[in-house]
């Protein structure tokens, strides 16, 4: 699916581990990229490349946790590794929270850092596959017009049309109208399909999945 | 400096005694009141002078006694008794004025020792709190060196291995090795009991290896540390190992100083600059919230702190090394928030006198 290779970008401050640990993983098969601090990551690293983050919790000027942070905000946010030399316990709650995929200790056992590496690799290109299958449906769900999208939201609360054409201010006979396009433009056969398309694209936030109060 | 001390000892001394003995003669006191108020005299001086001065001012005491005091006679005593009188006076004297200073020195020693253990005592606490930066410190390199040889132990099983790599990294794990070896000997040097040993050092090699001890430390705390050392600056004449405790406490204590600041905001500099007095003055300030007035001076005294687990001896330590230096160390507050203290070294003089 992608032309790229998944990647190991390594970030860590030591400049003599940020080598070792480049070998170890590109003998165990790895592609890697060394980076000495995160500010360089973040300006160098290819966008849209697959694959994780190695990073060192403690660095000077921007840490991991920063790193972590200023990932996320990003269109392809990597799953996150953190190697440290000691982990305190504040850190550690925040890196998980934030959605760290491991923390390792700098002198762990080689396979465990290789198997994490290798299982971050695979979240992340299953989280590709799944972003990229919400994309062509977002994509197709762009056809809708902003009407089609408002009926659409009550239909998939599973709302009558003739509630629908009251709520809207149409009629009826409009929001059946509506209806066949939407079926048409998705290309579903029900409604129960066009529920889950609907949920899988994430077109709607789920409060707007709610009913009004007070019916 | 110490010669002129002696002189001034010495002549102030001897007017004393001749005017001691003189008054005495005019209001007719005996030979044997005159006689202990001189060797009261001596042990005086023997006590707050040397050794040698004492011995000239016992001299300049039996002389007294033999031409001013009472009866009025010149040395040509036909008396055999007085010659035995003055000989006796200066044993005694001299006598007592060697024991008050074999008892002085033995204080001195005594004291000298114990400053020497307190401020070891300073050191190994410093190094407590600097204990898990410095395994950190240790476990940076010998991650390397692991990771390194599992590499290269994958390398080794392909068919043909790549022994360029190999040998880089063999190169690479020695370096770290030496790494290693390097913060231990570091922290060893500092813990060692140790003598005061003064001989020149270099500044800038000084705030190096300090900054070295605590950089870890510093990441850890959000701290940014700053050394400003001119490249040109002279050796100074001072004692490595205590010389870098004072420093390293100044720079520890910055460090505490910003605990619960804005993190955007914290930064301890370490600067050093040749001073109008030709000596060396080292810096060290910080960005917390300053020292109030009325503790400017208090932070030194020994068991004052500030801190919720702090000893209050670390200043105190400080000031009582650099001043055994010849040096000063002060605390004063900056116009724009954070205290900095400064502290002054001689240069060494066959630096000085190039």
């Amino acid at each position: 699916m992608s032309v790229y290779q998944p990647t190991v970008h390594i970030v860590d401050d030591d400049i003599s581990f940020l080598a070792a640990i480049s070998r170890l993983l590109q003998a165990g098969g790895f592609a890697v990229k060394p980076f000495s601090s995160a500010r360089d990551f973040l300006a160098q690293r290819d966008a849209d490349a697959p694959g994780c983050v190695l990073a060192d919790l403690q660095m000077p000027g921007m840490n991991g946790l920063d790193l972590q942070s200023a990932l996320a905000q990003t269109p392809n946010p990597l799953p996150i590794l953190f190697l440290t030399g000691h982990g305190d316990i504040p850190s550690t709650v925040r890196a998980m929270r934030g959605g760290a995929e491991d923390f390792l200790e700098k002198r762990a056992p080689k396979e465990k850092i290789l198997d994490a590496v290798k299982r971050s690799l695979t979240r992340n290109s299953c989280e590709r596959e799944s972003r990229a299958r919400q994309n062509e449906l977002r994509a197709q769900f762009d056809a809708l017009s902003k009407r089609e999208l408002q009926v659409l939201a009550h239909v998939v609360q599973g709302r009558l049309n003739k509630q629908i054409a009251a709520d809207l201010g149409i009629h009826e006979r409009t929001v059946k109208l509506h209806r066949t396009a939407i079926t048409t433009k998705l290309g579903v056969q029900s409604v129960a399909e066009l529920t889950r398309v609907t949920l899988q694209a994430g077109i709607f936030t789920a409060s707007k999945l709610t009913f009004p109060k007070g019916q | 400096m110490h010669k002129f001390r002696h002189a001034a000892e010495c002549a102030i001394a001897s007017l004393a005694l001749v005017s001691l003995t003189v008054v005495c003669e005019r209001l007719h006191f005996n030979l044997t009141s005159v006689g202990l108020l001189c060797v009261i005299v001596v042990v005086v001086i023997s006590r707050i002078g040397s050794l040698v001065s004492s011995i000239f001012v016992a001299i300049v005491a039996a002389l007294c006694l033999a031409y001013i005091a009472p009866p009025a006679h010149s040395f040509r005593v036909d008396d055999p008794l007085d010659y035995v009188a003055i000989g006796a006076f200066l044993a005694v004297s001299l006598t007592i004025s060697e024991l008050m200073s074999k008892v002085r020195q033995h204080a001195e020693r005594e004291m000298h020792l114990l400053r020497q253990e307190i401020a070891h005592v300073g050191r190994v606490s410093m190094m407590g709190q600097l204990a898990s930066a410095l395994a950190h410190e240790i476990n940076q390199p010998l991650g390397a060196i692991l990771r390194n040889a599992e590499a290269a132990e994958l390398f080794l099983q392909n068919a043909s291995p790549d022994l360029d790599e190999i040998r880089a990294i063999l190169a690479d794990i020695r370096r770290d090795d030496q790494r290693a070896g390097s913060v231990i000997d570091r922290m060893r040097g500092l813990l060692k009991r140790h003598n005061l040993d003064t001989r020149p050092v270099d500044v800038g090699d000084l705030v190096g290896d300090v900054a070295a001890i605590v950089r870890t430390d510093a990441i850890a705390r959000h701290v940014e540390l700053s050394l400003e050392v001119p490249g040109r600056l002279p050796p100074v004449l001072g004692d490595r190992v205590h010389v870098q405790q004072v420093l390293l406490n100044l720079i520890l204590n910055g460090l505490d100083a910003m605990n619960g600041t804005n993190r955007e905001n914290r930064l301890v500099s370490v600067t050093a600059r040749l001073d109008e007095t030709h000596s060396i003055e080292i810096a060290v300030s910080d960005t917390g919230h300053g020292i109030s007035v009325d503790k400017l001076q208090r932070v030194f005294d020994p068991f004052f702190t500030t801190k919720p687990n702090g000893m209050g001896m670390g200043l105190a330590i400080s000031r009582t090394i650099i001043e055994a230096h010849g040096g000063k160390l002060w605390a004063e507050n900056k116009n724009d928030g954070g205290a900095i203290f400064r502290f002054t070294l001689p240069i060494a003089k066959e630096a000085a006198s190039q």
